[in-house]
Order: C-alpha cells, then sequence, then structure tokens
C-alpha cells in the first residue's frame, strides 16, 4: 500500500472534521485544476522505454514543487507545496503495490490544506479519475481530538495501467514563531526508475533558501520570467541500496531549507544560496567566545568541584580534561538513568553542541590555552563543499596546548581527545576566533587507521568426549569505533553512573541510586541478546552462557578500550562420521560477508563507518586419541590496497592454535577498488567455510 | 458472520516455508516477553436484559480486572473491542484504596486488523499507570450489546497471565440462551449454578485458575480449537406470553444469511459482454464452468471489508466487476451470477475454515467465516473458491477441505461437506543427478511441486516483481543455502493451474564436499527438511502444519573413477500412525542412491505425539550430520 504522507508535518488532530465530501471543494477543485488541468509535456509519456520494460514499474514523470512566501503585513508565513507522479504499472507486483493508498484530505477554512488525486489511464488512453468517495475513513479519537486517516481501494486495476496521483499541501504558519521549516531531502533515484523528474522551488522576496543538488545531479536555472528555481532531471536507475552505502554521499541528491530570518549561513535575502562558504563562517565567528550565562553557571559549578574534590591546584591542560569529564557527567551520564527507567530524554537536561563550545572556548581563554573552532559535517552527510543545511554542522575545538587535540560535544561514553569515527578524515573550517580580525582556514581532521580502530579476539576451546559440545571462553578488546555499539550494550549503566559520580559528582557521596528492578532486567536483556548475538555469529546453537563480563568499559582516555570476557557452551560445530569427526573450525571467527552479498553488482563506492581490523587467536583443545588433516586449509593470505586477510594454523600435541587476521585499510573505497575488496572478503568467507577432520590414531 | 478470508495471515504464519524447505523450523511455543503485570482478579458478568427502546433483548457486559504492575514505573495498555453492534458505556480505573483513578490518554479507533482493508471493529486502548512494583489497579468497564447475536464467542485466556477468572451468564427466565462449551477437557474450569428469584434469572458461573497468557504457538491451528470458550447462542425468547426465535436453529441462521443474499440487486444483464468474452471458444460445460471460475480468480482482486451489515452481505456483482476486487462474499456472488447468467445451477454457500472448530449444528454467527459458489451439475457438486488464486477446478484448498457447507437453496438449504483430499494433492518430488568435479558437488535437478505447496508458491510468484523472480526461484531450489548456487534454471506450469508446478535447474555447491587427503567427505542432501523440527513438550496447541505431507527425494551420485565407497550413513524407518521419515542409502555399481520419503498423512502431530516426532527428528538429524565417504582405491 502507498502510504502519503510525505507532506504531513503538522500533527494529525483535528478538530472537527466534515464526512469524505462526494464533491470536492472549490479549493480542491482548483487545486486538481492547476495540477491535472495544464498539459505538461512531462507527463504526456505512456511508454516505458525498452530497457527497462523488465522492471516492475517505471516512474515515467515525477514532479515537485515548493512555493513559500510571507503574507499579511509580513505576518504569516505560507508554504504551498505537491508531488505529482505518473507511474506505469508493469506487472502484477507493481498492481499490488498501488491498488490501495493511504492518504489525508483536509479542507478546512483554516489551517493546513491536504488534496490527494489519483486517476487511472488505461491502455487505450482513457483516463478514469478516482472517486474519493469511495474511500473508507480509519478515526481515532482521543479526548475530543480526532485524528484519522482514508485508505483507498483503487478499482479496475491492471498491469499496462498507469497512475497519476498528486498530493497537495498548503499551509499558513505565524511569522513571529516561526523563523525556519524542517530542510527537506530529495533523492532523485527512488524505488522504481524514473524516466523525467523536475523539482520547482518558487520564493518570495522576503524569504532566505538554502539548497544545493549533488553527487552528480544537475544543477538548478533560474527561470526570471516566472522568477522560479528548477531542476529538470531524468533517465534514473532505480535505487537498491547495498551495504556500506550512505545515501547522502551517493545518490544524486537535492536538499534544501527555507529561512524566515537571515543567520549566518543564508545567503541573500529572496535569492538562493547553493553553497556555504568562508564568509558565512566568519559570520557564525561572531557568535565566539561567548560568555552567557550558561557559561558562567557553569564556570561556577566547575570551580566549586574544583575545590570540593582539592583539584584547584591542577595545571591547566589537566583542569581542562577535568572540565570536560565534568561536563559529561553532568549532561550525559546522569541522564542515562532517566533514559533507562522512563525510557525518554530529557532534553533540557542535555546541553547544546554550541554549549560546549561556549564553556571549553571560556576556559581555554582562562587557562591561556590556544585554540580555534573547527566546523565539519560528518562524512555520512555530505562533503564541506556539498555542505548546505546549516543544522547538518558539527562544532569542534582544536586545542593548541602542548599536545594538539580536537573536543567534541561528549555523547554518553565518548572519552576526552577522541574525535568521533565519522568526523575522522574529513574537511573542516578552523576559525581563530581569539584573533582580529578573525581568520578562517581550511583543515582535515586526523584520520586514524585500521590499527586503532581495533577488535582483539582471544577464544579457547575445550570439546566434550563425543565433540558435541564445546566449551567456549573469549576475551574481546575492542577500540575506537568497533566499540562504539557494543560499549551501550554491554556496559552496565549505573555502574557508569557509580563511577562517573565518584569522579565527578559534586561531591563523591552524590546521587547514583540504582533501580534494582531496572538494573536486572537490562542484565536479562544483555544476556539474552548476547546469546542471540552468539548464535548469529557462529550460525549454531548456543547451549549456555555462563558468563558475560564487563573487564575494562572504555570510557575514560586514559582506559580507552572495551574488554568483556564471556563463557558459553556451543552445539554443533562437530559431525561424528563413523569413528572420526569433522569440525567446522573456520566459524570460530564468528560470521563474514557472505556470497550473495559478494555476488551482486554494485555500482556505488563503498562507505564503511571507518578503516578496522579484526583479530582472532583461537586454542583448541582436542580430545586425546586424535589427528588432524586439513590444517592446511586453515592457511590463507590475501593483502591489497584496500584490506587484508592472512591467516595460520598449527597443531602442537593435542592443541591446535588458529590465528587470522582481517582488515579494511580505510573507511572509504571508490567503486573501482569494489573488485579487490572483494578478494580479500571471499578468501575471508572461504576461511569460515573450512573443516578439519579428526581421525582416530 | 463476519466474512474474513484467512490466506493472507496463512501465509504470513506460513511464509515460504514450503515443506520441501522446511529447514530451519522450530516448532516451539512462542516466546514470551517477561511478565511485568498479571491479573489477580477478573470478573466478567453477562447480563440478558430488555432493551426497551429497541423493543428487543441485550447484553450488559460488566467486567472488573484487577492488575497487579510487577515492576514500578510502567503503563500497561488495557484493550476493550466493540463496534456496530456494541458500544463501551463505561471504563473507569479504581487504585488500591478503592479511589477512581484518571486514565490520561485514553484512545479509541478503528482496529487495523491484517489482511484487512477495513472493519467496522473499533478499540479503545486504557492505560493503567502503576508507580509502584505490587501496586494494584482495577479496570471496570461496562459494554451493551445491542443485538445479542452478535455475542458469540467468549474466552477465558487473555494476553496477561490470570490468577483467578470468573465468567457469569444471568439469564432470565423469559431468555432462553445456551452456553455451548469448547476445550474444557484439558482445563481445570469449575462450573456453579444458582437461581435468583428476585430477578427470576439463573446465573451460571464459570471459574478457572491460574492461566498463562494467550500465545500464537508456531504451526498453531485457529484459537477455537485450542483455547478452552464458550459460545454463547441465544435462541429465543418470551415477551407478553409470546416467544419470538432468535438464532434457534440452523434454519433461522439460514434464512437470516438468505435473506440478506436476496436483498442483492445483481443486474446479471450488464454481464452478458464479460459472459461471452470468457466462453468464446469454449465448448463444454465443464470447461465453461472453468473459464469462469479462473476468469473471477485471475481477474478479482482479494480485499476484505467487514462493515456492518456489509460484513455479511455480499456487493452486488456487477459492482465487483466494475471495481475489479472484492471480498470473499463478493468474489462468490460474482461467481454465482456468471454462472447462472451461462445457464448453470449456482448458489451461493456458507462455509467455515478450518481456522474454526464449529459446524453448522450450532446455529450462531461465529460458525462460519467464509463464503463460495457451489455448481450443481449433472449431479454432481463442484465447490468454487475464488480467493483461492491459482486453485484449479475441482481442486479444494486445504483450508477448506472437510468442513462443512451451507448451500442456499431456496427456503431451505442443502448441507454438505467440502471433499478431502489426500496428501498426494500436495506432493513434492525433488530429483538430482550429481557428481564430484574438484571440490565441489555439481548436477542436475528437479523439483516438482503440486497441491497447497504449488498454489502458494505461484502466488508468491506472481506477487514477485518480474525482475526478481529468478532470484525468487533460486530461493527455493537452494533452500536459501547461501553455497548452493543454481546456475541455470528454467520453469514450467507458471500460467497452468492445473499441472504440478516444475523447476528444472543445474547447481554446484563447494559446502557440500570435503577432500582430506584420499577420502572425500560429501553431505549429499543439503536441503535436510525438517532438520530443525524439534517440537517443544510444553506448547499448548497440537501441531498442524499448513497442509499434509507427502514429500519424496532422491539423489543418485555418480562415484568418481577410483573412488568406492568407505561409509555410508545409517538407513532410517521410522512408522508412526501419524507420520513417517525413510531414508535408504543404497549402492549399485558406480551410483549411490539417496532415496528420502517424508509423510505427516493429514498434517497433524498430537500432543500425545510429540516424543516420537521427537525421537525421529533426533534420528533424522543424525544421518543429516553424518557423510559419505569415498576413499581412493
Amino acid at each position: 500500500m502507498k502510504k502519503i504522507r510525505l507532506f504531513i508535518l503538522s500533527t494529525l488532530c483535528i478538530i472537527t472534521y466534515p464526512s469524505v465530501a462526494q464533491q470536492l471543494s472549490p479549493a480542491a477543485q482548483e487545486v486538481r485544476n492547476e495540477i491535472w488541468g495544464v498539459s505538461d509535456t512531462d507527463f504526456s509519456a505512456t511508454a516505458v522505454p525498452e530497457k527497462w520494460n523488465q522492471e516492475s514499474a517505471v516512474i515515467l514523470g515525477r514532479s515537485f514543487r515548493f512555493e513559500y512566501g510571507l503574507k499579511r503585513g509580513l505576518r504569516e508565513i505560507y508554504k504551498r507545496i505537491y508531488l505529482r507522479e505518473r507511474v506505469k504499472l508493469v506487472d502484477k507486483a507493481a498492481v499490488e503495490e498501488y491498488s490501495e493508498f493511504k492518504f489525508q484530505q483536509i479542507d478546512k477554512t483554516w489551517g493546513e490544506k491536504l488534496y490527494f488525486g489519483i486517476k487511472v489511464i488505461k491502455t487505450d488512453g482513457t483516463e478514469k479519475v478516482i472517486p474519493l468517495s469511495e474511500s473508507v475513513k480509519m478515526q481515532t479519537q482521543q479526548g475530543n481530538n480526532t485524528s484519522y486517516y482514508q485508505k483507498l481501494a483503487i478499482p479496475d486495476l491492471v498491469p499496462g495501467d498507469i497512475i497519476d496521483y498528486y498530493i497537495f499541501s498548503k499551509q499558513l504558519l505565524s511569522a513571529t514563531t516561526t523563523s525556519s521549516l524542517p530542510p527537506r531531502t530529495i533523492p532523485l533515484m527512488s524505488t522504481y526508475p524514473i524516466v523525467r523528474q523536475k523539482i520547482v522551488l518558487a520564493i518570495d522576496p522576503y524569504i532566505y533558501l538554502n539548497a544545493r543538488a549533488y553527487n552528480q545531479a544537475p544543477d538548478f536555472l533560474y527561470d526570471e520570467e516566472e522568477d522560479l528555481y528548477i531542476l529538470r532531471d531524468g533517465n534514473r536507475e532505480k535505487l537498491e541500496a547495498p551495504q556500506w552505502f550512505y545515501e547522502n554521499r551517493s545518490v544524486p541528491i537535492l536538499k534544501f531549507q527555507v529561512f524566515f530570518k537571515e543567520i549566518a549561513f543564508t545567503g541573500k535575502k529572496g535569492k538562493a544560496n547553493f553553497a556555504i562558504k568562508k564568509a558565512n563562517m566568519l559570520k557564525f565567528a561572531a557568535e565566539f567566545p561567548a560568555k552567557d550565562k550558561t557559561v558562567t553557571s557553569f564556570y561556577k559549578q566547575f570551580r566549586a568541584y574544583l575545590k570540593a574534590r582539592k583539584k584547584h591546584k591542577l595545571s591547566n591542560e589537566e583542569k581542562l580534561k577535568e572540565a570536560y569529564y565534568f561536563f559529561r557527567h553532568q549532561y550525559q551520564i546522569t541522564t542515562l538513568e532517566k533514559i533507562l527507567s522512563l525510557q525518554k530524554l530529557d532534553m533540557k537536561q542535555l546541553k547544546l553542541e554550541k554549549d560546549f563550545i561556549k564553556i571549553m572556548g571560556y576556559l581555554l581563554t582562562k587557562y591561556k590555552i590556544d585554540y580555534e573552532i573547527v566546523v565539519a559535517v560528518s562524512r555520512k552527510t555530505a562533503s564541506l563543499d556539498d555542505w548546505i543545511i546549516p543544522e547538518d554542522l558539527a562544532i569542534l575545538l582544536k586545542v593548541n596546548g602542548s599536545t594538539h587535540h580536537f573536543l567534541q560535544n561528549p555523547v554518553f561514553y565518548d572519552f576526552y581527545g577522541e574525535i568521533r569515527p565519522e568526523l575522522q578524515g574529513v574537511e573542516g573550517y578552523a576559525i581563530q576566533v581569539n584573533s582580529t580580525p578573525k581568520t578562517v582556514r581550511k583543515i582535515r581532521l586526523p584520520r586514524l587507521g585500521h590499527q586503532y580502530h581495533s577488535s582483539v579476539t582471544h577464544t579457547e576451546v575445550w570439546m566434550n568426549e563425543g565433540m558435541n559440545t564445546w566449551k567456549v571462553k573469549q576475551t574481546v578488546t575492542l577500540k575506537g569505533g568497533t566499540r562504539e555499539s557494543y560499549q551501550t550494550f554491554l556496559n552496565d549503566p549505573y555502574e557508569m553512573i557509580r563511577e562517573s559520580t565518584l569522579r565527578y559528582d559534586k561531591t563523591e557521596a552524590g546521587k547514583g541510586k540504582v533501580n534494582e528492578v531496572i538494573q536486572q532486567r537490562l542484565a536479562e536483556k544483555r544476556d539474552e541478546t548476547f546469546k542471540a548475538s552468539l548464535k548469529n555469529e557462529f550460525d549454531v546453537s548456543v547451549l549456555a552462557l555462563k558468563q558475560l563480563r564487563v573487564l575494562e568499559n572504555g570510557i575514560w582516555d586514559n582506559q580507552p578500550t572495551l574488554k568483556y570476557e564471556s563463557e558459553f557452551v556451543l552445539g554443533g560445530i562437530a559431525q561424528k562420521i563413523g569413528s572420526s569427526y569433522i569440525i567446522e573450525a573456520g566459524k570460530l571467527i564468528g560470521k563474514q560477508v557472505d556470497m550473495k552479498t559478494l555476488k551482486k553488482k554494485r555500482i556505488f563506492d563503498i562507505y564503511m563507518a571507518h578503516p578496522r581490523s579484526y583479530k582472532h587467536e583461537i586454542t583448541i583443545h582436542l580430545p586425546d586419541g586424535y589427528q588432524v588433516q586439513g590444517l592446511d586449509k586453515l592457511k590463507k593470505e590475501l593483502k591489497n590496497q584496500t584490506g587484508g586477510f592472512v591467516s595460520n594454523a598449527q597443531l602442537s600435541g593435542a592443541v591446535l592454535k588458529i590465528q587470522t587476521y582481517k582488515y579494511y585499510s580505510h573507511g572509504y573505497e571508490p567503486l573501482k577498488q569494489w573488485g579487490k575488496m572483494k578478494d580479500f572478503l571471499k578468501v575471508a568467507y572461504q576461511f569460515t567455510q573450512q573443516k578439519l577432520l579428526l581421525k582416530k590414531k | 458472520m463476519q466474512k474474513s478470508l484467512l490466506i493472507l495471515t496463512l501465509i504470513f504464519v506460513a511464509g515460504l516455508d514450503l515443506p520441501t524447505l522446511a529447514q530451519g523450523r522450530i516448532y516451539q511455543q512462542s516466546a514470551y516477553a517477561p511478565t511485568t503485570s498479571m491479573i489477580l482478579e477478573s470478573k466478567t458478568i453477562y447480563s440478558f436484559t430488555w432493551n426497551t427502546q429497541g423493543a428487543q433483548p441485550r447484553v450488559i457486559e460488566q467486567t472488573k480486572d484487577r492488575v497487579i504492575g510487577l515492576t514500578p514505573r510502567q503503563t500497561l495498555y488495557r484493550y476493550k473491542f466493540y463496534d456496530q453492534h456494541s458500544k463501551i458505556i463505561e471504563a473507569t480505573c479504581i487504585n488500591s484504596e478503592g479511589k477512581a483513578k484518571k486514565m490520561e490518554e485514553v484512545l479509541c479507533g478503528n482496529r487495523n486488523i491484517q489482511g484487512i482493508f477495513y472493519s467496522d471493529a473499533q478499540i479503545c486502548r486504557y492505560p493503567l499507570e502503576f508507580t509502584k512494583a505490587g501496586e494494584t489497579l482495577t479496570l471496570n468497564t461496562t459494554k451493551h450489546y445491542n443485538d445479542v447475536k452478535y455475542l458469540t464467542s467468549i474466552y477465558f485466556h487473555e494476553d496477561l497471565p490470570i490468577s483467578t477468572k470468573y465468567i457469569s451468564f444471568v439469564i432470565p427466565n423469559w431468555m432462553e440462551v445456551e452456553l455451548k462449551e469448547f476445550n474444557f477437557e484439558t482445563f481445570d474450569i469449575k462450573r456453579t449454578k444458582e437461581y435468583l428469584p428476585d430477578k427470576q434469572a439463573h446465573v451460571y458461573t464459570y471459574q478457572i485458575n491460574n492461566l498463562v497468557a494467550f500465545a500464537q504457538e508456531a504451526f498453531m491451528p485457529g484459537s477455537s480449537h485450542v483455547y478452552p470458550h464458550i459460545l454463547v447462542l441465544a435462541k429465543s425468547f418470551v415477551k407478553n406470553n409470546q416467544r419470538q426465535t432468535l438464532l434457534a436453529s440452523t434454519d433461522d441462521l439460514y434464512a437470516w444469511y438468505a435473506n440478506l443474499a436476496n436483498q442483492v440487486d445483481n443486474q446479471a444483464n450488464n454481464l452478458k459482454p464479460l459472459l461471452n468474452n470468457i466462453l468464446h471458444g469454449k465448448q463444454s460445460d465443464l470447461a465453461k464452468i472453468k473459464a469462469i471460475y479462473y476468469w473471477v480468480q485471475d481477474n478479482i482482486r482479494y480485499i476484505a471489508f467487514e462493515d456492518g451489515i456489509a460484513g455479511f452481505k455480499p456487493q452486488s456483482a456487477q459492482k465487483v466487476f466494475k471495481q475489479k476486487y472484492g471480498d470473499c462474499k463478493g468474489m462468490a456472488n460474482l461467481t454465482k451470477t456468471l454462472l447462472r447468467l451461462a445457464g448453470y445451477d449456482a448458489r451461493l454457500t456458507w462455509i467455515g475454515t478450518n481456522h474454526l472448530a464449529y459446524d453448522y449444528s450450532i446455529p450462531s454467527l461465529a460458525v462460519d467465516n467464509h463464503m463460495v459458489c457451489t455448481v450443481l451439475h449433472q449431479d454432481k457438486r463442484y465447490i468454487l473458491d475464488a480467493t483461492e488464486k491459482y486453485n484449479a477446478f475441482g481442486d479444494y484448498a486445504e483450508r477448506i477441505q472437510g468442513r462443512p457447507i451451507l448451500i442456499e437453496n431456496g427456503k431451505k438449504y442443502i448441507l454438505d461437506k467440502v471433499p478431502v483430499l489426500g496428501n498426494t494433492r500436495n506432493l513434492v518430488i525433488q530429483k538430482q543427478l550429481v557428481k564430484i568435479e574438484g571440490e565441489q558437488l555439481t548436477g542436475r535437478g528437479n523439483l516438482e511441486l503440486s497441491g497447497e505447496n504449488k498454489q502458494m508458491l505461484l502466488y508468491y510468484l506472481h506477487k514477485t516483481p518480474k525482475i526478481h523472480r529468478e532470484n525468487f526461484i533460486k530461493g527455493i531450489i537452494s533452500s536459501r543455502n547461501e553455497n548452493f548456487e543454481v546456475l541455470a534454471s528454467k520453469i514450467s506450469n507458471i500460467d497452468n493451474r492445473e499441472q504440478p508446478f516444475d523447476i528444472d535447474y543445474r547447481f554446484k555447491n563447494p559446502a557440500q564436499v570435503t577432500r582430506f587427503n584420499n577420502e572425500i567427505y560429501l553431505d549429499i542432501d543439503y536441503s535436510k527438511e525438517y532438520k530443525s523440527a524439534l517440537i517443544d513438550t510444553n506448547r499448548l496447541s497440537y501441531v498442524k502444519f499448513p497442509e499434509k505431507v507427502l514429500n519424496l527425494s532422491s539423489i543418485v551420485l555418480e562415484i568418481p573413477k577410483g573412488y568406492k565407497i568407505k561409509h555410508l550413513p545409517a538407513n532410517m524407518e521410522f512408522m508412526h500412525e501419524k507420520f513417517s521419515f525413510r531414508i535408504k542409502f543404497e549402492a549399485n555399481q558406480n551410483k549411490l542412491v539417496y532415496v528420502k520419503e517424508i509423510v505427516v498423512g493429514d498434517g497433524i502431530i498430537p500432543r500425545s505425539c510429540f516424543k516420537q516426532w521427537n525421537d525421529c527428528i533426533i534420528k533424522l538429524n543424525k544421518i543429516y550430520e553424518d557423510r559419505v565417504v569415498l576413499v581412493k582405491e
């Protein structure tokens, strides 16, 4: 079922609703005339290009139109937007997909208006407009508020038909309370191939518009006569997201945002701004350094803490680090409890990135340490040159003290001096905020290699006599980006709160009351999830999880690794064949990228979270009286620019030792390197398929 | 009768897990979340009263559920249902001190039911907010059934565990009600009966203790086969010394159904051009009937509507034709109208699918949930279910086989049953000719599917975008085994529902062969059906597969030159009255023949057979894990 929710930004609550109109209101009719009434060459095609005739459906035409302006003496903002799509349904699967629509039709005298229209064009060219009166209403009531949507089953729909539909939204907003609208992203690729498409942006002279089309998207053209910007595009294959893929970096895409007040990153009023430039940085830098209430109040608390903990005699650089962890404790660690028990985050308790920068900037000046403010954009979102949505920015501090390092607003378990992986190696603007005049330069943030983002696993295996169950003890050490998800999963948050409180609360006694029920529930859930992950990793049954223990939590810069130990029992890794056994030794390094992924044709560059490495040291205690065959199958090596897989195995008495090392050299590889990546990934996969034969001596 | 077609839910449950590809099936009790609350005591009273306004009896349902929260700071949502024939009059929450507690954010609205496009079923969600562990809150609700025939089945189980549950019926002397009990045998349910002279009514009370929460288990038959429940049959009442029947017998039920069916204004003449088109070139009667049946199957999209009386009354034939969609009633009615227009004796036919445990001896709206069309032709009855896509004429889907049917017949109905077809209907044949090439197994194979398996496969295949069909077929052949590489495949009978669906393929699979020195270890059967089919013996219900099972496999291995057989896995013959597994390895000159036969005769494993079934699966797995060993001569 197609869910038409694209434009629904406001709440779904409606006070009164006249029953579904049999006839369109004049306003709805006017919209229909505007969209369907005028002949549009972009929507005249009926045939599918031959190259796509095996596709399920093809979008023959797609059009977005966005209009923004101010009204009534600039007191009201109006936005008027619509999408029209004309889709050829080639097979039954597409008919199924488009046979039911969910939509909203709201026709009120005030507030938001939403209109929907749909028609079917048969192969002989006849057009049938589907009456919305045939729809059913799905309603929810809460107190006096009723919200609803409508469902429409499209009659007489068969392969070969064309569906032509639109969704239209018009809304008035108060200009005093609205300074901008949320940003919009429109990928130029869709679930089905697109023959032609256009996107129109129209703003009146009072509006600021930031817009950029990138990743090989065509540029906007300005139509002087109509005073609007138009992007024309077409001939796009359908989008199928592969592994290691950031849509924002690979797919031709349009992003834009409208503002009703000038900010540092906007351009000229009434004109589209297609790039954020150095000049914008200088405007932005005007906000810094700042000594506002947040700064002074933090400084007051921090001073009290230093005094209470007798740390006021520390060196300035040490104090800076103390301030970082004090900040993390106050605004991140202590919120964990609320997140856990109430399952919601109190935004008021958090501090904005800007606050962090202001506070730390103030302290750096106070402690006479030179610094710059760095503005960068996550590599998941855009390159610095393609950055157009102001809120996508990340702000860091580059500390130029006795050592050079970066500081970033901490999120939960981030620690001092580490930049989050999505910002490692990206370009940024470094701004000298304390110099006059302020200066801006481009820099590249440090890039950490696969040796840093590492996972080291020691596995020791004991088999029982029948070899049908294996006792396994594992110690895993994770560093850099590899630890992040495991940290939130494995660390007991109450333990983290207690540890942080001991060090960074104003008094050691501090808060830190443990809700044992929640703690217990989290521990049970942790064990369950861990068991499930073991089953998934080894692809065999997990008979028991005997222990799961965090040895190092990896939340401090002087203890950057997450280390945990587990003991469990696996079944089904060995098969009895007569008096011999086949053991699937290769499985012990866990699941690797599968053949299905490796065989798939790839058309996009490879974006991974970061470079990384996985090391396994496996010791298997074999039962007495057996000889091992097939050891050579476990010895593999393939290395190239993109990464590698190396493995080795030795037998010493009844102890079998296996070592493997797999690494990805970079967090990004251009498409042309995919073949090389596949080479070492295939070797890693083949390793997992290797078996050993234990034969009675 | 709410006509809902179950095929969609059925398929979702069964997924693509064709029995031939039954790897990874675990027939266990569904996992349940740790209990964070339970009902200490639940009391529901159904009182039959006289509704002066409507001048007919009605039922007032009063529930009182005392719930304990076992963890602090939690919100527990309780759900109550209503529709066009019933209304929730009141809902209050009482704390442990007996004081009313305001419920924030009570939500009521249309209920989204999977597989149903629109239904008049409404739902209210009441939040019970517990601040402390051990706190108790009581939810009291009052609901009115304004038409007593819509109060049908009442279950004891709920979505929470229950310590004690009481269900009472207050039935005044002027009201004739039968309480029909189902699945009481394995549960300890106490019944009491008392007379209230002041109300001139009997009170029937049922009590049950220690109930687990309602759980959906894998391969579970419909709830009515498993869970204890009561069907309420409101038969008649006496008012002003006049006895008025409600639904006292099947005659009454039929009269009501037939009355609704007769109200449908079918304008058959509008369908003449369509009929001419369908029958073009068809000579024999059976060819004509078949053509009409297949046309409705292929051209009318199934969309379920359950909207008040429209849940029981078919849409007109011309409307369904125009829309090209309809529910089972609409499709049955269009089939009937076209057939009658073509001169055949076609009748609407009410039926309860095998999801339901009832038959037409029970006069209740709960006995059926589906509608088909019956053609009476030359002393034979053909039952046509046009909602069953890719079902051949004369074939019957598992869900309707053996089910009682109520065929329209003027003032009086005809009772009959859908024929039962054996497991040969669902025959699956797998054949492979294989050889060892280097470190991999290569060969040719053929997979033939019939009956339920074929129908399900065709349903999904046609739903799959053309461009992905090849991969879909590869997935079927390889049992989604990633090392099993399908090199080429050819399918037959994609558009012929009357023949088995047939796939020819070539393949290679390195994972099936391992060489150690002068020996080759071969895993001959890659598909390993029923490998993970151990049944959790604690489950509540018996196991009911989506179909009766008959799977035959044969794999012929060409033994490489210079090699001989060193070791073969054991043969197996596990015979049981409900199922049998047979595996045989046979060496014949330079060939090794592997034959496997799996039978689950009626598709059902009763609870009493769980142990034997599990013993059999353990034995089967020993063979699956073993290898054929070839050694250099």
